[in-house]
């Protein structure tokens, strides 16, 4: 329901929170491509390159986060498995989990005492990290663990008619060189034990820009030049590559490149011992070459009336030596990048965001979740994973019961139990959504085979829609035709879940819902534990006058009122709920629960959040005495709303069901 | 052209100007008995395509400017991030600088950037506007590739002393006041003005671009949320005085002066995906305009003619540093000054019922010096001065009674660059005398010379640049139905348009930005405006405006590469479909006013890229509503109204990561006397 509710508040307005989506990247080995946008328009953006399988998913930080990447992405890094992505313009270094693309942290300009536009972040161990700035005369130090700024380096360089700014940096045994770009020709040295500078090399052109070290003990500077325009200039305008010696800090060699047109980018191979760059073109040399090879080693793509590409953002994949560059066409469109084997030869071309800038590479080896993939008709030896009938379709008050025009409105006004079964199958068979509504609500459904007790492994598969903060738990029971006549009229057991034998859960709990005799009435409740309550009802969401489906069987109470009375197991009412925000919160409980973010929820790789799955095990299943039922194989399931709550802004708290599956068949897929 | 082809023009302007400035003086020797010019009011207007807003539209809020004014009551495209930001105004797709701004006769597009800010520019300065669509605006200049917008100023009326104070109170500690002093007898009017406005304009919003996640100890997300943040750095104080003199000696001189003062320093909103603490920086804009005019013209029989001379001056800073315990940085600034000298004479002459002939010959002297300080440049961008001399005739000749057609050229000299020949042709037929039902077609061939700092700016600034040319033509038909009781009248034209050359800054390798003629545009659609009012009953009237214009604006440049997928795709930030309501409820002294403003979806990339969040912005529906009562005093009046904008509080967007503020009011007080 709460999804549900979501989305309909988002189509009110312009803007919207989103899903967040889910993300496993950590299968194959890929590639995350940070896209620089457009500055002072928010469109930085984020993709990934699935290596392996050749696809493509564009803006996976604001698809998995629902948040913006920023203003400006300028670099991007990885250490241990998160990338440090730094957007200049936002003031702001993202820390990103590279399987599930997710912020696992981040560092501000407001945290900070020196950091203005970060652009590069050099990571010196586990504890420590350098972030460079374009506009602050200091180098930030942070700990890329926790994200805490533990300092700041100054760079003493002078702030009047240039910048006392700093780019990219290479790390060579335990001193960092740093170029300083805008309008410098000098090569800091910051000692990484003490954070302080300790040299500076100056270099004989303008704008020392990108410098990788190789595996001699060198490091490799590249310069643009300067500029010049034919009416104002700063510098020679012609770029260098240079080649200083770490030890003794010294330039050893000092080469003029040809041209002034080039997006001057340095990229070095795992092994530290060649040496990519683009001038125009690509060029290749090894670290042992005193020279440039006269010829590039790969063009720059050229259309058939002769317009070259023009390229930058080169790297260099680790294992494979992979060239990937990019090409930003007219810089407010989505950018294409070039992947090209080892040899130089092109194997593919994608797209990606707005001013493709920098790759990161993943290498793919962690593993973390699991999970089946929903979208499957699960089909398998002739038997089908999902349930194949609806038996019981029983669900309490709630505001998307009955003719709600999102969710509700699949089963008509005076549908019969038959129909409403049938209905609740179709919605299933689509992976679309099924309330409950309330507390004790439930639907009956089984299955065209026996689904066996593996004894200790996952056995049946539930999709809700649980976030983080909103879980709708619901009770799972089970139920195996004893009676062999195949219907569900035998005895139920229910899962025990987390709180199972808790303060937190009642059992033998029964509620009764009074049948609302005016319209658009609250409906009231009373319960056997001395309880009441209302569901209330909420004209916004849904406008029906009566939240009471039309094929519930009622009852007369003492008082001559219309009611009906479920039976089951409760949970304890955990939602909370901010009157200034607006929001609730429903924290899901540990495990064992339909609708529920426990730790046996598990996230689809490929699909969002929408598309996840709850597992659950037949060995869990207990008898009324609590005692393990020991059932060997399943027909039935039945799943319960198991909590009472309603919140203000969004109705009761209410199940929600997309499907209940065999998950033995459904993993396989 | 050649050195003797620009010698020739120029001789030909000096003389044409000597000429009209003698006929003139012969005229002050004549006493012809005086005709009535408006009879050939409408041969004069013959065929052209325009829209005039007149005071009661202008001065409907003090609160608005002609950003305001524009965006809700005619068919441009106002590209706006909120009050008191850049805000430009586009014809039929085409690019802010494609917009011809003329201020009682003088052109004040800046020199360097080719566009004008209308946020700076208060809608109650101005009594009236015409916007001329398409091939009507080289009836008033050249340049104009989309339109021309004509800001006039007016004499008074009324006769003796007159006062007008009002104040307004709004949302986000927003403080409006105006003050007009008048006076006006039979052979002078005199109109003082002075507008301040202030505000914080630090409304509250929901963040959808960033989201909180709070964190237990374990590092485990207990909840994530989507921040309410206030509007940074979106300060403004915009103060404006204008003074205005006309002389009229009832013999047919009319003279006219006039000078307008603005300063304004105004924050520049951060972005929603800043994470910057505002306290720790200075973003803002400070700008300081002047804009003199003086006046002539002499109607005398079936002549008229006159003189102008103008001065503008606009000195623009920007600002951007940041001030931390320990340490001070220029993040970047600049600073532009540029000045404008201008001498306009012209001349009207109807012979005949059938024909009306006019020449025009005016010179602008722009100069402009900017230095700027950023990664990219620091120093001096340019210093430089520009003569443009313009010349144009026009014949409108109406052999029938229902046909007339008019013939415009026009010829610019820049500097020493004659630009070829602009001419235009506009035809009209009253076809249903009764309903005034009129045909109108026209086409132009028009061209934009390059602004100085396309030409010269440092760095980037390309002096190899080519003038843009644009085709035009349009047809339309038109019709006004007046009753007793009520009227209505519309508008529907049709136009097609191609430009070529289009100059487009782009970044290049080294990170600064540089000019090019690179694109090709086709501009077509259709552009309809309704107007209807009805008197219901003794005290019950209500009048309602309409404005639709549906511009697919389509890249038809060539390709920078094999990859470009931008061919064929509409350009950035064009909607293709534009619309607006502007609605009036009158009741004895009461006025309920409703707005209604509509943008269709917007790219915001090139190749029109839907896949990413950011690829587009959604379409735009905006309703404002407000409520007036007018109380008679015994000498004064007085007025009480209340605006509420946005009323359905919508979250929204009109430029990427530039949130817009949700519901909010104004109240005004306003005294008469």
């Amino acid at each position: 329901m709460l999804l549900a509710i979501s989305a309909l508040l988002a189509a009110c307005s312009d803007l919207e929170t989103a899903p967040e989506e889910v993300f496993d990247a950590s299968k194959e080995s890929g590639v995350l491509v940070l896209c620089e946008g457009n500055f002072n328009s928010g469109n930085s953006t984020l993709a990934y390159y699935n290596a392996v399988t050749k696809s493509v998913e564009n803006g996976v930080f604001q698809r998995a986060n629902d948040r913006r990447l920023g203003d400006t992405g300028q670099s991007i890094t990885i250490h241990n498995g998160v990338a440090y992505v730094a957007v200049e313009n936002s003031g702001v270094v993202w820390g990103i989990d590279v399987a599930t693309f997710r912020v696992v942290g981040q560092l501000t300009s407001s945290q900070t005492e020196h950091m203005i536009n970060p652009r590069y972040v050099q990571v010196i161990s586990d504890e420590k990290a350098y972030i460079t700035d374009l506009y602050s005369p200091y180098i930030t130090i942070f700990n890329p663990k926790t994200f805490a700024c533990s300092g700041s380096i100054h760079t003493k360089q002078p702030n009047v008619g240039m910048y006392a700014s700093t780019e990219q940096m290479a790390k060579c045994g335990k001193y960092v060189f740093v170029t300083c770009w805008s309008y410098s020709n000098k090569v800091l040295v910051v000692d990484s034990e003490t954070d302080e500078m300790v040299n500076e090399i100056e270099l004989s052109s303008m704008q020392p820009k990108s410098i990788k070290a190789d595996c001699n003990g060198k490091v490799w500077v590249i310069t643009d030049g300067g500029y010049d325009t034919g009416t104002d200039s700063y510098g020679e305008n012609a770029p260098h590559l240079y080649r200083i010696d770490a030890a003794s800090q010294k330039v050893e060699l000092d080469i003029t490149l040809p041209t002034d047109e080039a997006a001057v980018q340095l990229a070095v191979n795992a092994e530290g011992n060649m040496l990519y760059f683009i001038n125009n073109d690509i060029y290749r040399m090894s670290v042992n070459d005193e020279t440039v090879p006269a010829t590039p080693f790969i063009e720059a793509p050229a259309d058939t009336y002769g317009k070259k590409h023009k390229l930058y953002g080169i790297s260099v994949e680790p294992k494979s030596g992979e060239i990937y560059v990019a090409d930003a066409v007219d810089y407010a469109q989505s950018g294409v990048v070039y992947r090209y084997a080892k040899d130089g030869t092109l194997t593919d071309q994608f797209r990606v965001g707005i001013n493709p800038n920098g790759f990161a590479f993943t290498s793919g080896k962690t593993e973390i979740s699991e999970g089946g993939d929903p979208d499957d008709d699960g089909e398998d030896d002739g038997v089908q994973s999902l349930v194949n009938k609806v038996y019981e379709f029983m669900p309490a008050p709630g505001l998307l019961v009955n003719g709600y025009r999102i969710t509700g409105d699949f089963i008509h006004d005076g549908a019969t139990m038959q129909e409403a079964c049938e209905a609740v199958l179709s919605n299933w068979q689509k992976t679309w959504s099924v309330s409950l509504g309330g507390q004790g609500g439930y639907v009956v459904a089984g299955f065209d085979h026996q689904v066996q007790n593996s004894n200790g492994d996952y056995d049946i598969a539930i999709k809700g829609n649980p976030y983080s903060y909103q879980s709708e738990p619901g009770i799972i029971w089970v139920s195996r035709d004893d009676n062999g006549n195949g219907l569900p009229d035998d005895t139920w057991y229910e899962l025990a879940g987390s709180e199972y034998g808790t303060e937190n859960e009642t059992l033998g709990y029964a509620i009764t819902y009074y049948k609302p005799t005016v319209p658009g009435q609250d409906i009231e409740w009373t319960d056997n534990q001395g309880g009441s309550g209302i569901i209330p009802h909420m004209e916004y969401w849904n406008s029906h006058a009566f939240y009471w489906q039309d094929w519930i069987p009622t009852e007369t109470d003492s008082e001559g009122r219309e009611c009906h009375t479920y039976y089951g197991s409760r949970l304890k009412d955990t939602h909370t709920y901010d009157e200034e925000t607006n929001m609730s919160q429903m924290p899901p409980f540990d495990w064992g629960y339909a609708d529920n973010n426990g730790s046996d929820y598990f996230r689809n790789p490929t699909f969002n959040s929408q598309q996840s799955l709850g597992y659950y095990k037949i060995s869990n299943a207990v008898t009324s005495e609590g005692k393990p039922a020991d059932l060997d194989h399943i027909d039935f399931v039945k799943v319960q709303t198991g909590q009472t709550g309603w919140t203000p802004n969004l109705g009761e708290i209410s199940t929600e069901v997309y499907g209940i599956w065999d998950a033995h068949i459904k993993n396989k897929k | 052209m050649t050195r003797t082809a620009i010698i020739a023009t120029r001789t030909l302007v000096c003389a044409i100007a000597l000429c009209l400035c003698l006929a003139a003086h012969a005229q002050e020797a004549t006493t012809m008995k005086e005709v009535n010019v408006s009879t050939s009011r409408r041969l004069s207007d013959a065929g052209i395509e325009k829209t005039v807003l007149d005071t009661a539209v202008l001065h409907d809020n003090i609160a608005y400017s002609m950003a305001d004014i524009l965006g809700k009551n005619s068919t441009l495209f106002i590209k706006s991030y909120g009050r008191a930001t850049e805000s430009t105004a586009e014809f039929r797709g085409t690019s802010p600088s494609h917009t011809q701004v003329m201020w009682n006769g003088m052109k004040i597009n800046s020199p360097m950037l080719g566009t004008v800010d209308f946020s700076y520019i208060p809608a109650y300065f101005v009594d009236e506007t015409t916007l001329l669509h398409g091939a009507s605006s080289v009836c008033t200049t050249d340049g104009g590739l989309g339109g021309a917008i004509e800001l006039t100023t007016k004499p008074i009326f009324e006769k003796g002393f007159g006062m007008q104070y009002t104040q307004g109170v709004g949302s986000f500690s927003t403080y409006d006041q105006f003050l007009r002093l008048t006076y006006g007898n039979e052979h002078w009017s005199s109109s003082t003005r002075v507008a301040y406005s202030h505000s914080k304009n630090d409304f509250k919003y929901t963040n959808y671009d960033k989201k909180v996640d709070e964190r237990d100890e374990t590092g485990k997300i207990v909840r994530s949320y989507h921040p309410t943040e206030r509007n940074k750095s979106g300060y403004f104080d915009d103060v404006n005085v204008m003074q205005d003199v006309y002389y009229n000696d009832l013999k047919g001189n009319r003279y006219g002066a006039m000078l307008w003062y603005g300063y304004s320093l105004r924050g520049l909103p951060f972005l929603s995906v800043d994470y910057k603490t505002d306290n720790d920086f200075t973003n803002e804009h400070e700008q300081q305009s002047v804009r003199a005019l003086l006046k002539w013209d002499r109607t005398k029989g079936t002549l008229n003619v006159g003189m102008k001379a103008g001065y503008a001056y606009q000195n623009i800073g920007y600002e951007y540093s940041t001030n931390r315990q320990d340490f001070t940085t220029d993040i970047t600034n600049s600073r532009s000054y540029a000045q404008t000298g201008f001498v306009h004479a012209n001349a009207d002459y109807a012979p005949s019922q059938q024909w009306f002939l006019s020449a025009s010959a005016s010179l602008y002297y722009n100069h402009v010096k900017s230095w700027d300080r950023s990664p990219f440049h620091i120093g001096d961008n340019y210093n430089q001065g520009r003569m443009e001399e313009n010349l144009a005739v026009s014949a409108k000749w109406r052999p029938l009674e229902p046909l007339t057609m008019n013939v415009v050229l026009r010829e610019t000299i820049y500097k020493d660059d004659i630009v070829p020949v602009i001419p235009a042709f506009f035809i009209e037929y009253v076809a249903f005398k009764p309903i005034n039902l009129t045909l109108k077609a026209s086409v132009t061939r028009n061209y934009r010379y390059p602004t100085l700092d396309d030409l010269y700016y440092k760095p980037g600034g390309n002096p190899q640049l080519k003038p843009e040319y644009g085709f035009t033509y349009d047809g339309g038909i038109e019709f006004a139905i007046k009753r007793k009781r009520w009227n209505v009248s519309a508008n529907v034209t049709a136009f097609n348009s191609h430009i070529t050359d289009w100059i487009l800054w782009t970044p290049n390798s080294k990170g600064y930005w540089q000019p090019s003629n690179i694109k090709k545009v086709h501009n077509y659609g259709v552009e309809a405006m309704l107007g209807a009012d009805w008197a219901m009953g003794r005290h019950w009237r209500a009048d309602v405006t309409g404005n639709f214009a549906y511009t697919p604006s389509i890249n038809k440049g060539e390709k920078r590469n094999s990859n470009d997928a931008s061919y064929g795709k509409q350009l950035c930030y064009v909607p293709r479909v534009s619309a607006n309501i502007n609605a009036k409820l009158h009741f004895r002294s009461w006025t309920l006013g409703y707005q209604w403003v509509h943008y269709s979806e917007r790219y915001t990339t090139t190749s029109n890229e839907v896949g990413y969040i950011t690829g587009k912005l959604k379409p735009y529906y905006m309703s404002d509503i407000s409520l007036e009562k007018a109380f008679r005093l015994k000498k004064a009046s007085l007025s009480l109204k209340a605006q509420l904008n946005n009323i359905l509080g919508t979250e929204y967007v009109t430029v990427l990561s530039r949130p817009m503020a949700g519901r909010n009011f104004e109240v005004f007080l306003e005294i008469k006397y």
